[in-house]
């Protein structure tokens, strides 16, 4: 069974019908598709672009393009992938305006290899985990946030970045190899 | 720890290790799903990779924000009250130039194309009505004296209903007047006098029965009196 990882209280039908209210500049409807949004869009963004202060701006001006443009979104996807898909480019622009997407430095700790859940889950593996995540490029962690945390699909995925579907699993594949790097602290022998 | 991630040579596998986050989030289809979980049964280091899989959703999955979303909805009200309330000349340039660079560049080309050509027409238009003739007017009232009527003085004279076509004609016979319009929609006719005095010719009519009013009207573009 698929995980609810989004958290998202609207289905994909109502979420289509609270659009059609919105591109008949209903402001109510824009109010709970705000609210909708507003969280799974924050935390995307805050994992892709690892700056908290752009992140309320860039929320706020993808909403605005959907209040803007709602009218012309087709229905041919989801309401989501479309949303979302405005967001990275908008997350991708301002980073792009703000310089290259800033890394936080990796201290280069050698740890242990990943083991049983329970012993990742401590807050010191969690810290790494972050700090390795911040080692990613701003691409890999749209993928991997899109498919870990907002539980889409890679098709939806590629819809939402604006690549091939190949080039959305080689980056997580990219992805995973680097995380499994910077959380083992050294280079591993790679095929 | 050497741990090899991907077997390059057998495609099952590489398919397996490309798939599995997806099979975590649970969003590959039947087939997909099929495969990756036929092959996991046999691959202990897809196992491995799907346990590591699993551990990062979880821990990226467990992590929350404290996004403030009442504060930016407000402020995001506000740009659109800003926006809605007052398209004034700087914000809707402001908005064209955006909506401009927002375009694609084949359809800039074509705006662009099509906005010379209103220009074009409409300069057109404007020399066609420079040098032409003011087209007649399909209407006027009988206070309008049209600047090329001739004659005068004009008097606007409005007859109480109940004298006789008979009567109406002799007092205009008295005045050496005629009628050159009317009835308009409230019963006036305009005189034109054809001899004698304005004055003379009101006090007349004034001091008749079967008129209701007299008033002298502007001939050829000027008031009289």
């Amino acid at each position: 069974m698929k995980p609810d990882l989004r958290g998202a209280p609207a289905s994909t039908e109502d979420e289509a019908a609270l659009l059609r209210q919105v591109s008949e500049r209903d402001r109510h409807a824009f109010e709970l598709l705000y609210r909708v949004y507003y969280r799974r869009l924050t935390r995307f963004l805050e994992q892709v672009t690892r700056r908290p202060q752009m992140v309320e701006e860039i929320v706020n001006d993808t909403l605005l393009v959907v209040w803007r443009k709602a009218e012309t979104f087709n229905h041919a996807s989801r309401v989501s992938t479309w949303i979302f898909a405005i967001a990275y480019r908008k997350a991708l622009k301002a980073m792009k305006r703000a310089a290259e997407p800033r890394r936080v430095p990796w201290d280069g700790e050698v740890g242990s290899t990943w083991g049983p859940e329970e012993q990742l889950i401590e807050r010191e593996a969690r810290n790494r985990l972050r700090r390795a995540l911040a080692g990613l490029s701003a691409e890999q962690r749209a993928v991997v946030e899109l498919t870990y945390y907002h539980g889409y699909a890679y098709r939806e995925i590629a819809e939402i970045v604006g690549c091939p579907i190949d080039t959305v699993k080689t980056r997580m594949f990219h992805a995973r190899r680097k995380l499994k790097v910077l959380l083992n602290g050294k280079r591993e022998e790679l095929p | 720890m050497i741990l090899r991630f991907f077997r390059f040579d057998d495609p099952v596998h590489r398919e397996a290790v490309e798939l599995l986050p997806w099979l975590v989030n649970g969003t590959l289809d039947g087939g997909e799903r099929a495969r990756v979980e036929s092959h996991l049964a046999q691959c202990a280091a897809c196992r491995r990779e799907l346990e590591a899989a699993r551990t990062l959703q979880a821990v990226i999955a467990s992590e929350e924000g404290d996004p403030m979303v009442a504060s930016a909805l407000a402020r995001l009200h506000m740009q659109l009250d800003e926006e809605e309330a007052g398209y004034g000349p700087r914000q809707l340039m402001r908005m064209l130039a955006r909506r401009w660079r927002e375009t694609r560049p084949a359809v800039r080309r074509t705006l662009a194309t099509q906005f010379a050509i209103i220009l074009m027409l409409a300069g057109t238009l404007s020399i066609v009505v420079a040098t032409s003739e003011p087209a007649p007017a399909l209407y006027r009232t009988l206070s309008e004296v049209p600047s090329a009527m001739p004659g005068g003085p004009f008097i606007v004279v409005v007859f109480k209903g109940e004298h006789s076509e008979q009567e109406i004609r002799r007092l205009l016979l008295r005045l050496h007047a005629r009628v050159v319009d009317g009835p308009s929609s409230v019963g006036a006719y305009r005189l034109e006098l054809r001899a004698g005095g304005l004055q003379d010719a009101l006090a007349l009519l004034r001091a008749e029965p079967a008129v209701a009013l007299a008033e002298p009207m502007p001939a050829q573009g000027t008031r009289s009196e």
